[in-house]
This record gives structure tokens, sequence and C-alpha cells, in this order.
């Protein structure tokens, strides 16, 4: 499998703190790979220079091998990588559709200035825009929800929401802060399965999660970070042994007590 | 409630019963119909297009202050770029210019103001609030060398046909509010740009995320209010016969707040032209009610001021 994502030695500094330090990884193209780490790992930066909110203090992000680390986010979304947010970003007073749409739009044929008017050829891609956002609402199991306002529904459905809105922009890479954060079990496990659709579909997925069960269940790849750095990546059967990440999860203590009955 | 259950579009009437503007339309009907039946002198149409015309300007700049405040955005500039855009054409007359070429001079300049304020707050990144309360002072300072602080009598040409003209019995500044209206009012609910502005206000990061280009969203967004606020000037300079370099100035309240009484939002996100027309409506016919009671002139600013707070504050009641 080819490399869609290449991190090479980022480094994000915010004054003193260093979030990201010397941190390389490869994400393979049509994989679920997630990354895990206690909180202040740098988890959510790592994704914020993905996605182009932050730029790197150092370092390079290759994106189908291209630079795109100090490109503005509207252009690395117009180039394949889209994402969700821990704490959800929907826009509040418009429908669930109208979330969709937003997302489907700089997919359309209509460039920027015909967006202002409003020719038949306009109309009739605002239609095909429509029919391709219930579809995703489809996917996502949302379908009798697409006329609510997005701030009226309840928070594991905004999740979804906020996961249709993402694919709309047809990503190569989809990015998901925390996905499960705030669901119940049965919500999880659904939410698991839809991580797994949309990578059959041919989307590469890089998750941040901190329920086990779920990045265990779906990952093909787990990278762990702590204080900003890799302490191991792998297969998650792997990872779940390494010695380094019990740790960092479960403290000293318990890892001496460990190496001593073994 | 039943909304939490509603899965198809609302019916049209429970729509416009669950719109905003249908209660501030009910507000400004109240009034409306407290005139009609008090005061015979209200009830002639040509009176109420006299009250309409007067408000007019105002609500031609409002569309784009709708916008502005839509994306989370604010422009105080708008009253000295009505100025100078109108001057401007004085001045350019004066000196020989052809007068139809001085109408579209000024809508030029008016849209340069707003292009540079654009690129104050998206390229400087500049608070919008600062970067256009720079241009009220520039646009004004600008206003005043250009004119010598001297106002300009402008053509009969103009005076006539747009000033005192009408088209089909409605004055011309009513039909060009009008136009300007149903222009923005589509605009804002039936194009992607549309779509672009509200949820760039709505959730800006969100936004630039699923590929919006905002920064040039924001910059149309001023430009046009630009634009708005130089035809607005040549309005107003074609109404008075004259294009005055104190003209505009404090308009950018009552631009902002025929908008905020109009049930938009200055966190951005939510609004409407509609909602924005019929709060520059009930601004305007406030003083006309007040006038015609005998109430001295100097009570219109605390009936005004007390409509913004009511409108606001019965919008955040029933939201609660």
């Amino acid at each position: 499998m080819s490399t869609i994502l290449q991190a090479i030695s980022l480094r994000k500094n915010f004054g003193g703190v260093v979030a990201l330090d010397d941190l390389s990884f490869e994400v393979r193209a049509g994989e679920i790979k997630s990354i895990i780490g206690p909180n202040g790992a740098g988890k959510t930066t790592l994704f914020n220079i993905i996605s182009g909110i932050y730029r790197p203090s150092s370092g390079r992000v290759r994106f189908e091998g291209k630079d795109v680390a100090l490109l503005p986010p509207h252009v690395i979304a117009r180039k394949g990588i889209s994402r969700t947010f821990q704490n959800l970003q929907l826009f509040a007073n418009m429908t669930v559709l109208e979330n969709v749409m937003v997302g489907r739009h700089p997919r359309t044929r209509v460039g920027f200035w015909r967006s202002i008017v409003r020719f038949p050829g306009v109309r009739r891609e605002e239609r095909l825009t429509a029919r391709a956002a219930k579809e995703l609402l489809d996917l996502v199991g949302l379908a009798d929800n697409a006329h609510r306002a997005a701030a009226t529904l309840p928070f594991g459905k905004q999740r979804l929401a906020e996961i249709a809105r993402a694919l709309a922009t047809e990503p190569k890479l989809l990015l998901l802060d925390e996905p499960a954060s705030g669901l119940n079990v049965r919500e999880t496990e659904q939410a698991g399965r839809l991580i797994q659709k949309i990578r059959d579909m041919g989307k590469t997925v890089l998750v941040v999660e901190h329920d086990m069960s779920l990045v265990m269940g779906i990952s093909e790849e787990v990278l762990v970070l702590d204080h900003g750095r890799r302490i191991a990546e792998g297969p998650p059967r792997e990872v779940q042994k390494h010695p380094e990440v019990l740790r960092v999860y479960l403290g000293e203590d318990f890892h001496n007590a460990a190496s001593a009955e073994s | 409630m039943p909304e939490e259950t509603r899965t198809r579009p609302l019916s049209a009437i429970g729509r416009i019963r669950r719109a905003k503007e249908f209660w501030i339309f009910l507000f400004l009907l109240a009034i409306y119909v407290f005139l009609l039946i008090l005061k015979p002198q209200f009830r002639s149409p040509d009176n109420q297009l006299i009250v309409v015309r007067q408000f007019s300007w105002i609500a031609i700049i409002a569309v784009g202050m709708t916008m502005v405040i839509i994306t989370a955005g604010i422009d105080l500039s708008i009253g000295s770029v009505l100025a100078l855009a109108a001057c401007s054409m004085g001045k350019l007359v004066e000196h020989g210019m052809n007068v139809w070429l001085g109408v579209l001079a000024a809508l030029a300049i008016g849209a340069t103001c707003g292009f540079l304020n654009g690129l104050a707050i998206t390229k400087l990144k500049i608070p919008p609030f600062i970067a256009t309360l720079g241009m009220m002072a520039m646009a004004r300072g600008a206003t005043l060398i250009v004119t010598q602080s001297t106002y300009s009598i402008l053509p009969d040409a103009l005076v006539e046909s747009v000033g005192r003209g009408t088209w089909w019995g409605v004055p011309v500044p009513v039909c060009i509010m009008a136009a300007v209206a149903v222009w923005g009012a589509i605009l804002l609910r039936h194009t992607t740009m549309g779509r672009y502005i509200y949820a760039i206000g709505g959730n800006e990061q969100a936004a630039a995320l699923s590929g919006i280009r905002v920064e040039l969203v924001k910059l149309v967004v001023y430009t046009l209010t630009g634009f708005l606020a130089a035809l607005a000037g040549i309005v107003v300079a074609a109404r008075s016969g004259s294009a005055q370099p104190t003209a505009g100035i404090g308009s950018e309240l009552n631009v902002i707040a025929a908008v905020i009484v109009g049930g938009t939002s200055l966190m951005g996100g939510e609004g409407s032209v509609i909602g924005t027309i019929i709060g520059a409506a009930i601004l305007g016919i406030i003083p006309c009610a007040l006038i015609l009671f005998f109430i001295p002139a100097d009570w219109q600013y605390i009936a005004v001021g007390a409509v913004i707070i009511i409108a606001v504050a019965l919008d955040r009641l029933k939201k609660r």
C-alpha cells in the first residue's frame, strides 16, 4: 500500500511548551490508523497542523507526496483532507442538510463568482448538491433529521452530522478527533462500524481516540504519543503489550510489577 | 416538543410563524394600523410613500450591513463612505464630468473603500470594528479635503430623475431600495455565496475547513457594503439637490439599529434581508408617528433607543 500522509520531524512550540517534539510517522492509503496517548500528548495539535489551522514550528507534512504544511485550511480541504472536532463545530443555525451542503460546495463545478448569481445551471448544481448531501446523511443514519436545526440534535447525532459534513468535501484522508467522546456504548459501536464503512469506501481514516475498545477494534495501526513524541507504533496487539505504552498509561509502578512477575 | 420529532421541512405557514421576522412584522403592522386609525392624513398612499422614501437610503445600506453582520463583522465606515462618494461625485460633476459618469465614479469610490476595509480585515487581520473605525475617520477626512468643506450643487438631470422622480408612481429611491432588497434577499437565501456568508458567521474555522474561501467571501461582502453606501449617498444627494461633506454622520448607528431590530444577531450566523427592511421601516415610521402626534422631535432618540432594546430583549426572552 502506498503512503498517503507523511509527517517528517514535526515540531510545534507554544512559547516555551513543546507540543510536538520531532515527530515522524506515515499513514498508508486505505488504512484506519489511530493515535492515542495521555492528555497533552499533542494529538489535537497534530490534527491542527495537518488540517492547516496551525503551522508547524519546523518539520514537514507531505500529502500524496506534496508539502502541505504551510497551506491555508481551505486549500488543504480542497486537496482532500477533511476533519471533525473533539468539541463539535457545526453551523448551529443551519439545518443538518445545509451543514452537509456547505461541505459539498467546494466540490461542485460552480465557481466562486458564479456562486453570487443564480443561473439555471447553478440551480441544477444546487439540486445535485442537495442529493449528494442526502446520500451522506443516509450513510451516517441521519436521513430523518435532515431538516432539523443542527443545534437541536442530540449530541451523538451532532457527531454523525459532523462526519457527514467532513465526508461531503470528498476527502481522501479523513481526520476524526475523538469521534466516540460523549457517546454511549451502543453509539460507540455504531461509530466504529461507520468508520469501517468509510474506510471500505476507499478512504483513509486517521483517528484520535481515548476509547480503547474502539481503537483496538477498528485500527490496522496505532501510534502512541506522549509529550509530543512517538513512543510506540504498530498493530493494536503489539502496541498494547509495549512496555513504554504500559508505563505511560498505567504508571511506573505497574510496569515494574509487571516486569518483576515475568 | 413537536420540533424534536420533525422530519420534514416545515409547512409554509409554520415557517412564517416560527420566523422572528413574523413578530417584528406584526409590530410594524400594529404601528401602521394605529396611525391609519388615528391620523387621517397618514391614510394617503403618497404620504406613506414619503415615509418610505425617507428611510430608503438607510435600508439600502442596511442590506449590505446585514451580510457583514451575518459574517460576525461590522462596518462603521458607511456614513463617511457615503459622504466621500457623494461629494466626489459632486466635485467631479462641478468640474465638468458627465453626471452619469460621476455616478459611476461615486459607486467605484464606495466599492473601493469597502474593498480596502475587506483587505484590512482579511490580510492585516484587523478586527472589523477597528478596521472600519479607521476607514470611518479617513473617509470623512478625505471628504473634507476633497470638498475643502464646501458643498456641491448637483445638476437637475440627477435631482429630477433620481431625487424627485417616480417610476410607476413610486419614488425612485424606493424603487432602488426595493431592487437592492430583492437582490440581497436572493443572494443570501438562494445562492451558494449566501450559504457561505451564514457558514462563516456560524463557525469561521469550520467554514475554512470545509473548503470555503473565507477571506474572499469577506472581501466581497465589505466591497458590496461600500458600494451600497455610495449608492445611498447618491440617493441622499439627489434628494437634497446637493452633496454635503457632513452627510451621513451618525448614520452607521441607524443602519446597524435597523439590522439588529430586524432580528440579525451581532454574533453572526443568523439574520435576513426581509427582517432588516422591516427593521428599517420600524425605525423610519417612529419619527413620523411622533410628529403626527405633535411630540417634540427630540423624543425620537428616546423612542428609537427603546425600540432597539425592546426588540433585542424580546428576542432573547423568546429563545429561552
